[in-house]
């Protein structure tokens, strides 16, 4: 027990994220270090001479052996049981079960972003909306809001920012809103 | 008044410097922000402007150009704590570099000394360096001495470039100083001048060699590794993918220098701050309920804690 905790602590530390990181944390971390260390971007082509090709591979083989040591831990890392120690995660956005939305709300909104692994920062620069907001959006903290048209307005930025049908969206979680403001139906 | 601040006996000031290479990244403008969020904890700062070429702190705060600087104290031998003029700000004293020495990078290693430890003295909590541009020796020798060591980085490949070349030589100088002061310098010079025969290119690789060549040497490499820590600032971003540069350039400290670094925190780019910056007004006080300000709030507390900018996943 103690030996698997020392080896997850470990392992976070590879993928350069603190203790308690949630899974999600994980697979956004193992996912930027993985690109980082193997294509060219403005953070490495000024040191691609320093570093040479054997170091890269060994970096690169420690990233993933500690993201599959952690998925393993997690639940996650079913596709690995037995003998398929392939250099794939199995952990992908497309092996999770599809995701069928009819009604949207703070709750769906959050956690097809935490599928996508996109960091709420990020939707706070795209929509240039504060994060607080966003975050009383997602929790559904509607009298954390401003007045209703401007929700509208950042529910509709949200869904831009995760690619999904800005009308869909909006009328599925103004409808949530609405029934908050006027009551019960 | 002057007794009692000589006098007193308060722990010494924790001494933060910011610095990074390249020009223009926004160093000025982020210490005298962050000094800002401190005294407004009711912290007791002062801001020192090291950049010995061009001191312009005094801009940001939109004060005039104290007429004493750090010149008055090396060749007059005033009290550092007499040259504290007010920033207009509150709880924040402000004492500026050279202004009348023309020779900007003349400073000795001994009048360095000199001067941190008068700072230990100064009465305030923290005190704040304003390195300026660059990574002359003067500079890195400046750097080295802080407690915190902040380093500001832009969205951008020269200014990346400029800040790795800065750490790699901040910590090269800061290793040959303490082996030299062990008397192991000779072999780290020697190694470099025949690194071909060693087959060594970079840092990386001069470490290596090193750490091999006794133990007593990889020990105090280790060591060395082990208490040199960078806090990273990205400012001046404009999308939302640009986050991630702070955190892949910590990435890179760690792993291909073997350095620790932490992400204090980004900051976005705002018009507002040119505009405040040309009229004088210090940022964090004309625009508080700014993004910018916020986000500069988030990276005092960050580096206050020592930590890494908290994700929101």
């Amino acid at each position: 027990m103690n030996m698997q905790s020392e080896e997850y602590e470990r392992c976070l530390e590879i993928l350069e994220i603190g203790p308690g990181a949630s899974f999600l944390e994980i697979r956004e971390a193992y996912r930027l270090l993985k690109s980082l260390y193997s294509e060219d971007s403005i953070v490495t082509l000024p040191i691609r001479d320093d570093v040479t090709e054997e170091r890269k591979g060994e970096i690169l083989r420690e990233i993933e052996e500690a993201y599959q040591t952690l998925a393993v831990i997690n639940g996650r890392g079913s596709r690995l049981e037995g003998e398929g120690k392939g250099p794939r995660p199995g952990i992908d956005e497309d092996s999770l079960p599809p995701f069928e939305i009819t009604d949207y709300s703070g709750q769906t909104l959050r956690e097809i972003r935490e599928r996508k692994g996109i960091d709420l920062h990020k939707i706070a620069l795209t929509t240039r909306i504060q994060i607080q907001y966003l975050e009383n959006l997602e929790n559904e903290k509607f009298d954390g809001l401003p007045p209703e048209t401007y929700v509208r307005g950042f529910v509709v930025s949200y869904a831009k920012a995760l690619n999904l049908d800005p009308g869909q969206v909006a009328e599925g979680y103004m409808n949530k809103y609405h029934r908050w403001k006027y009551g019960e139906d | 008044v002057e007794s009692q601040v000589s006098l007193k006996r308060s722990p010494p000031p924790e001494i933060w410097a910011i610095g990074g290479g390249k020009g223009g990244t926004g160093k000025s403008f982020l210490i005298s922000s962050i000094g800002n969020c401190l005294a407004r904890q009711g912290k007791r700062v002062v801001l020192i402007d090291a950049d010995f070429g061009g001191a312009n702190l005094h801009t940001f705060l939109g004060v005039a150009r104290p007429d004493h600087s750090l010149t008055d104290f090396f060749e007059r031998q005033v009290p550092l704590a007499d040259l504290v003029v007010d920033s207009g700000i509150t709880n924040m004293g402000l004492l500026i570099g050279a202004i009348h020495s023309l020779a900007s990078d003349s400073m000795k290693y001994t009048q360095k000394l000199k001067l941190f430890r008068h700072i230990g003295g100064l009465d305030a909590d923290y005190v704040l360096l304003d390195l300026g541009a660059g990574a002359t020796l003067n500079t890195l020798d400046t750097f080295l001495l802080a407690d915190k060591k902040i380093i500001v980085i832009l969205p951008e490949i020269t200014a990346i470039e400029n800040s790795y070349y800065f750490l790699k030589n901040a910590f090269f100088r800061n290793l040959m100083k303490t082996l030299g002061d062990r008397g192991s310098k000779e072999v780290v010079k020697e190694t470099w001048k025949n690194r071909e025969k060693h087959n060594i290119v970079n840092l990386n690789q001069l470490i290596e060699y090193l750490r091999s060549v006794s133990p007593m040497l990889e020990r105090r490499i280790n060591q060395e590794l082990a208490t040199f820590s960078a806090h990273i600032i990205l400012n001046r971003i404009t999308t939302g993918e640009e986050v991630a540069i702070g955190r892949s350039v910590k990435s890179i400290c760690r792993k291909y220098f073997g350095v620790d670094a932490k992400y204090a925190g980004y900051v976005e780019y705002d018009p507002i701050v040119p505009r405040c910056i040309n009229k004088r007004q210090p940022f964090m006080q004309a625009c508080p309920a700014s993004r910018c300000a916020g986000e500069i709030e988030n990276i005092t507390e960050n580096l206050l804690g020592g930590k890494d900018m908290q994700l929101r996943v």
